[in-house]
């Protein structure tokens, strides 16, 4: 499997509980996975893990079957193979959608009028196209949300994971950016999404459910 | 992949105009820290400066050599002219008091001086150095003479007034002398020797041995005495507090860079969350922060110059330099650190960075 997890633990200082243990993961290209689990039960350590964002106290993470978590590539897999959506929709709030959208591009080495072109179409097809040149500080919550969708879907990622990102919007947003995440996804483009959300989860092909920083039940919708 | 250096700066570019006040807070800062150590520098640089000239006018480098009773050899006096550290150097000996017809009754000194002496007390250094009778500024009052005019001692050969003395800082008792330029030959009353200040001592000090030879017992003074309260214009600039301000003023902008830095973790971690390197995000620091440092620099040094010459005087070239040097200095360490600002706060793991408001 390209994306794998294997026997991985992670505890935040020696003394401190362990929010992830003992966990076996794999995941596919093209795949959609939900992470749902109760507060606390580990859902952002794993999916930072799986990011390569923090290392995993025990255990090691693989890609394509390369140990890459301790690895120096670590921050060019970051730009070449990840995107990533927040809960709290990072982004440059004073600088333009457009210019948020267009990030990750410019992070991989794009033509600047390339990925405003790109960003442009990405903006369009999650509907906040008209907002492109509005400073992100200026949008909604879940106009930002899907600015950083934009942003993440304009790279063409292998791996887009998402953090919670309908967290704190409303019922009706919260399936918009589901379904913009979700089905608008690139082919090939495998999304993990940590979810508390039922209807975000059910559109996933994969459930897996946390509880006690472990995997207890892994299964279809 | 990865981010193109003219994106980086583009996009350093963009969050420094996308930040407009955070952008002037910085700018402000740099042009106070960089201006006020450059006024500084100025102002005290312009105080050593125009106390350095009045002391220097004052005779502060000026000895005296003299034998008791006269007899100071006159040509081993001229000969210090064109030595290492000498300014100028000459004798004078006293020919006795004399009247003139046109003012019976009033005794004026006479004195027959070697030219090098007319470069020491006068410091105008207006004088010229052809023959003729040179006059202090009281006598030439008191008895209507200018330079041009025929005088004539009482019982003496008429003689044209070359120039009238300004001896008023270094001999003010000649404000009533008639001085007639002689040849250094013979023996004279007192040699005045002005040095460059950094020759003075050396130079006060083997005076005595340059009379020896052909002069018994050759006594050396100054024309000012020195004691612990006279200041030392060149020791106070060496020990001006300001000297290594610019480590100081560099921190402390730092310091405020950092602060900015700080309240934007979590831009840094979106950054670092795609990929972006440490010395990628220095890139970017610098196109954001090398703008605001120049600009402030410039903006601080032309505050510091228009300030000290509308309240203090005009600075000369030399003190601009030094004040140019150290503000300068503070700006290029700024330079060198600033880039880093942002990678120094965004330590630790990205995933707490991305939380961070």
């Amino acid at each position: 499997m390209p994306l794998t997890l294997h026997r991985v633990s992670h505890r935040y200082g020696a003394a401190m509980p362990w929010v992830v243990r003992g966990v076996d993961l794999e995941v596919g290209d093209g795949e959609s996975v939900a992470l749902m689990g109760p507060s606390g039960s580990g859902k952002t350590t794993l999916l930072s893990i799986l990011g390569l964002l923090t290392h995993p106290t025990e255990g090691e993470v693989l890609l394509d079957g390369e140990a890459v978590s301790k690895s120096r590539t670590a921050s060019e897999l970051r730009t070449t193979q990840f995107s990533w959506v927040f809960q709290t929709a990072n982004a440059l709030l004073r600088r333009t959608a457009l210019d948020n959208a267009s990030l990750q591009l410019l992070a991989r080495g794009a033509l600047p009028e390339a990925a405003r072109r790109t960003a442009i179409m990405e903006l369009d097809r999650v509907g906040v196209g008209h907002l492109a040149s509005r400073p992100a500080r200026l949008l909604s919550g879940g106009e930002l949300q899907r600015v950083c969708i934009a942003r993440a879907l304009a790279a063409a990622p292998r791996w887009i994971l998402a953090d919670e990102p309908t967290g704190q919007l409303d019922r009706a947003t919260t399936i918009e950016v589901g379904k913009a995440l979700i089905e608008q996804r690139p082919i090939g483009t495998a999304v993990i999404i940590a979810t508390h959300d039922p209807e975000v989860a059910s559109r996933c092909s994969r459930i897996i459910r946390l509880i006690d920083s472990a995997i207890v039940i892994e299964n279809s919708p | 992949m990865s981010w193109r250096v003219a994106s980086l700066i583009e996009e350093g570019l963009a969050n420094l105009r996308a930040n407009a006040f955070r952008s002037l807070l910085l700018l402000g800062i740099c042009a106070a820290g960089f201006g006020g150590l450059a006024f500084l520098e100025l102002r005290q640089g312009m105080d050593l400066t125009d106390f350095a000239r009045d002391f220097r006018e004052g005779g502060a480098y000026v000895a005296i050599a003299t034998v008791p009773g006269g007899g100071l050899s006159g040509p081993r006096c001229e000969s210090l002219n064109g030595q290492p550290g000498v300014v100028a150097a000459g004798a004078w000996r006293g020919t006795g008091q004399s009247t003139f017809p046109t003012a019976p009754g009033v005794l004026f000194q006479a004195a027959e001086v070697t030219l090098g002496i007319l470069r020491v007390w006068d410091t105008r250094q207006a004088l010229g150095t052809g023959p003729g009778l040179v006059i202090g500024p009281a006598m030439a009052t008191e008895l209507g003479l200018r330079p041009g005019l025929i005088a004539a001692f009482a019982d003496a050969e008429p003689v044209r007034v070359s120039g009238v003395g300004d001896f008023a800082q270094r001999n003010p008792q000649a404000a009533r002398w008639a001085l007639s330029p002689v040849a250094p030959a013979e023996t004279f009353d007192e040699c005045w020797v002005e040095f460059e200040p950094g020759a003075y001592e050396a130079g006060r000090d083997s005076l005595a041995a340059h009379f020896a030879e052909g002069s018994a017992d050759p006594a050396v003074r100054p024309y000012r005495r020195s004691d612990e309260f006279t200041r030392d214009p060149a020791a106070e600039w060496e020990a001006r507090p300001q000297r290594r301000g610019w480590v100081a003023v560099s921190a402390v902008a730092f310091g405020f860079a950092l602060v900015a830095a700080w309240f934007r973790r979590s831009e840094a971690g979106l950054y670092l969350s795609m990929g972006t390197r440490r010395s990628q995000m220095a890139i970017m620091g610098a196109a954001e922060g090398w703008p605001l440092v120049a600009a402030g620099w410039s903006l601080g040094f032309s505050y510091a110059i228009a300030a000290q010459a509308v309240w203090g005087s005009e600075p000369t070239r030399e003190v601009a330099l030094h004040a140019a040097a150290t503000s300068g200095s503070a700006a290029l360490l700024l330079l060198a650190v600033f880039p880093w600002a942002s990678a120094a706060v965004a330590r630790g793991s990205i995933a707490t960075l991305l939380k961070d408001r």
